[in-house]
């Protein structure tokens, strides 16, 4: 490869890399505790679990009580099953019956359990392995989370692929001289092509998985034109289980047993269980019983079944017995089965989690060198107090997610039974925490400092997850092994790995190290920064520009221009009276309603204001007053801007103005920006 | 340690056109191109179903190949001439042998 080649490449494998890495962390970090999501809901819990069967379960009862309190005539709906516990997860949709009721035409969600019949919303349900899972995909963004991660890892597909292709010819001699022990001296650049590469196969693995399931939206987008806009049908082709049926009418016979087709479909095969079932057009005549399943992964990786029973008419169709391949359906549990590690039991999960934990290090290996590598006195002091600050942010959100997490875990022990709403409890504290953490560390300035902590912290807290589910709960790890409760075991075991670890290598980073570091070579005086930046600032004053405005002159024009904007865009919005509508509006009083007065107050008024005072006042809590509301009329402008593109196609000069008005927003909220920083 | 950068085209208009060739050209590349691999091949089905994780697999190709050009703008030229020629094999592919 020529050296501009390999110089681009080597540039855009940073480039996406940095942009992408600190989501890319949180996304593995939380990623690998979700892997054993359903053991720490458990673990939360903290009540001995028991298993059934899935064809032993009474089906018959459970659907004779949701009928009694959901009216599930007409309605389709799916169980998914837990998979270690007697829990079921219920999806209600709503009644297709059009005699329904209006309660009946909801669409619900909830756990319920299978012996008691007790049902759980899902913000009473969710756990702080529901948190982690989301969290995972960034679902706590809403709307656009999902898609963002989706991003992330497209992104992070093309930073491993420009990763190999500029580490190449190193490849195999760098996965030979890996060597963890003399690794620690060379941690980070080593660490990082080293563990990159054997990493490799998994992250590769990740990054196309997690494509798919944040953004198969834009897999079905091109489907979507195959089908000529047939939405049913190809749903019909990708997830045919899902498949629903037209509803006819009420039947008047007796609803026939579920208990008897989940039993005789279950014992067909050996080594068969369940995975999901679902009812369509409960109470209809055409109602249908449908369930998937798998044989056990030791004995077929790849096994969906899928069984259909017509419940009056007694047809049972094997639409796809486990012991046949069909291309579509399979790959698709194939992915998921890769992506969740749902296979090979604990110990590949196990695997799986010491993977995610390599991937965060390299991660986190990859922003070090950055930083690292720019912080030289060729640069100038701006640039390397932006690498540094990168660094110093980037160091406090990552490290900090492991104490964060493991008081969470303790959180959520110490607080059990306390909060009903289990959801904004955790969301709560795990931001708050994270957030408090974050900025302290951020403005301690010391990424050693960041990492010593956190891993500190990080032992004392792992260490205090198993005490605390001792006391609270007692669960203690002698009695949960001898009661062969081992989904709390194992997550009290992991913790204290994980805190042993974290202690061993709190213990092994000496301050030596700290020493080798660019940051000690050539540090930042981050105290006497107020004369260095005066220096330069001098510097750059002299300059005789002669398109130079004054700072406050352009704040005030630009004031005046969105206030006259404003005005000029209300006589603008009178334009239709000239040609096409009435004057007066449908029911006007003759009064101006003095909603109306606030708000061209607010929107010209202001404006006008904060003109005026611009010319009188300079003090800081001004500017910051000027600044925020700035953002807020500019979030307006543009919001106004973007309405009026999609309900007045037709006001042409309108649109115009709030343009000009939207574009003046931006330019006011900079210019304030760097006057309040002054 | 980081990359030379007398090698690299600092212009933000040459990294917005690369950047945009990659990510709007090679989305719409890599999506005509399995559409026009289900039409004209046989197994039609499994060819769209194993676009699930091919799609993203050409996408990210198609990322890297703006960036071995000097000019972006050659690239986006090089990757609408391709989006048309797809484009127009669909509509070929799709008059005459629809795919349901």
């Amino acid at each position: 490869m020529n050296n501009r080649n390999y110089n681009v490449f080597f540039n855009t494998h940073t480039v996406s890399g940095i942009v992408i890495s600190v989501a890319l962390y949180i996304i593995f970090f939380a990623g690998a505790f979700s892997l054993f999501k359903e053991d720490i809901g458990i673990w939360q819990e903290g009540q001995q679990v028991s298993y059934t069967e899935r064809n032993a379960i009474d089906y018959d009862g459970i659907f004779k009580s949701l009928d009694d309190k959901y009216k599930l005539t007409g309605r389709d709906f799916q169980i998914n099953y837990g998979e270690e516990s007697d829990k079921i997860y219920v999806i209600l949709e709503a009644s297709k019956d059009s005699l329904a009721s209006d309660e009946a035409k909801l669409d619900e969600y909830f756990s319920l359990d299978i012996h008691s019949k007790k049902t759980k919303s899902y913000a009473e349900h969710y756990s702080l392995g529901e948190f982690l899972y989301r969290l995972h995909f960034l679902a706590q963004f809403p709307y656009i989370g999902i898609y963002l991660a989706g991003f992330v890892s497209l992104f992070f597909l093309f930073a491993i692929v420009t990763g190999i292709i500029i580490h190449w010819k190193k490849i195999i001699p760098n996965f030979y001289s890996f060597n963890p022990k003399i690794a620690l001296k060379r941690v980070w650049t080593d660490a990082h092509t080293a563990l990159g590469v054997i990493g490799l196969p998994f992250q590769f693995m990740f990054a196309v998985t997690g494509a798919y399931f944040c953004l198969s939206i834009l897999v079905l987008i091109p489907a979507n034109f195959l089908y000529g806009g047939d939405q049913d049908k190809l749903m019909e082709d990708v997830r045919p289980e899902r498949k629903t049926y037209e509803w006819v009418a009420k039947s008047e016979k007796e609803i026939p047993s579920f208990n008897t087709f989940a039993q005789t479909t279950a014992n067909q095969w050996k080594n068969y269980h369940l995975t999901r079932a679902y009812v369509r057009n409960y109470g209809g005549i055409n109602m249908k019983y449908v369930l998937t399943g798998e044989l056990k992964d030791s004995e077929r990786f790849i096994s969906t079944s899928r069984i259909i029973l017509d419940a009056y008419s007694g047809d049972l169709t094997i639409e796809k017995s486990p012991t046949e391949i069909e291309y579509s359906g399979d790959l698709q549990r194939l992915i998921g089965r890769l992506h969740f590690a749902d296979f090979g039991g604990i110990p590949m999960k196990v695997v799986y989690f010491i993977l995610s934990l390599i991937t965060c290090f390299v991660i986190i290996t990859g922003v070090l060198i950055y930083i690292e590598a720019r912080n030289k006195k060729s640069q100038t002091l701006k640039q390397r107090l932006y690498t540094a600050k990168i660094g110093h942010i980037y160091m406090a959100i990552c490290l900090s997610m492991l104490p964060v997490t493991a008081l969470a875990f303790i959180f959520v022990k110490l607080s059990h039974s306390y909060y009903n709403d289990q959801q904004t409890a955790i969301y709560t504290f795990y931001f708050i925490a994270w957030l408090i953490a974050i900025l302290f560390f951020r403005f301690k300035r010391d990424n050693y400092y960041t990492n010593k902590v956190c891993l500190l912290f990080g032992a004392i807290f792992g260490f205090l997850v198993p005490i605390a589910n001792g006391i609270i709960s007692e669960n203690w790890i002698w009695k949960t092994y001898t009661q062969g409760q081992y989904n709390i075991l194992f997550i009290d075991v992991l913790w204290i790995i994980i805190a042993t670890l974290s202690l061993l290598i709190y213990l092994k980073i000496k301050p030596q190290i700290k020493t080798k570091s660019a940051f000690t070579k050539h540090p930042i005086d981050y105290h006497n920064l107020a004369k260095e930046t005066e220096i330069n600032s001098k510097k750059t004053t002299q300059n005789t520009d002669i398109n130079h405005i004054e700072m406050r002159t352009k704040i005030i024009i630009l004031w005046l221009f969105l206030g006259i904007g404003w005005l000029v865009h209300h006589i603008y919005g009178l334009f239709n009276i000239y040609y096409n509508e009435t004057l007066i509006i449908e029911g006007a009083t003759g009064d101006v309603p003095i909603a109306h007065h606030i708000y061209r107050i607010l929107f010209e008024g202001l404006c006008l204001l904060f003109a005026l005072l611009t010319l009188e006042v300079t003090k800081q809590w001004f500017k910051s007053t000027a600044f925020i509301w700035a953002i807020i009329a500019g979030l307006y402008n543009v919001y106004h801007f973007i309405e009026a593109i999609i309900f007045e196609t037709s006001n042409i000069s309108e649109i115009f103005m709030l343009l000009l008005v939207a574009t003046a927003s931006v330019f006011l909220i900079k210019n304030l920006y760097l006057w309040k920083k002054k | 340690m980081p990359a030379n950068t007398k090698y690299l085209n600092k212009s933000p208009w040459q990294q917005f056109a690369k950047i945009t060739a990659g990510i709007f050209g090679g989305y719409l590349i890599s999506a005509l191109l399995h559409m026009c691999l289900s039409l004209w091949l046989p197994n039609s089905k499994n060819i769209l179903i194993s676009s699930i994780f091919t799609l993203f697999i050409v996408w990210c190709a198609l990322l890297i190949v703006p960036f071995l050009f000097k000019n972006g703008w050659k690239a986006w030229l090089l990757y609408l001439f391709f989006i048309v020629l797809l484009y127009g094999l669909y509509v070929i592919g799709n008059t005459n042998n629809p795919f349901i």
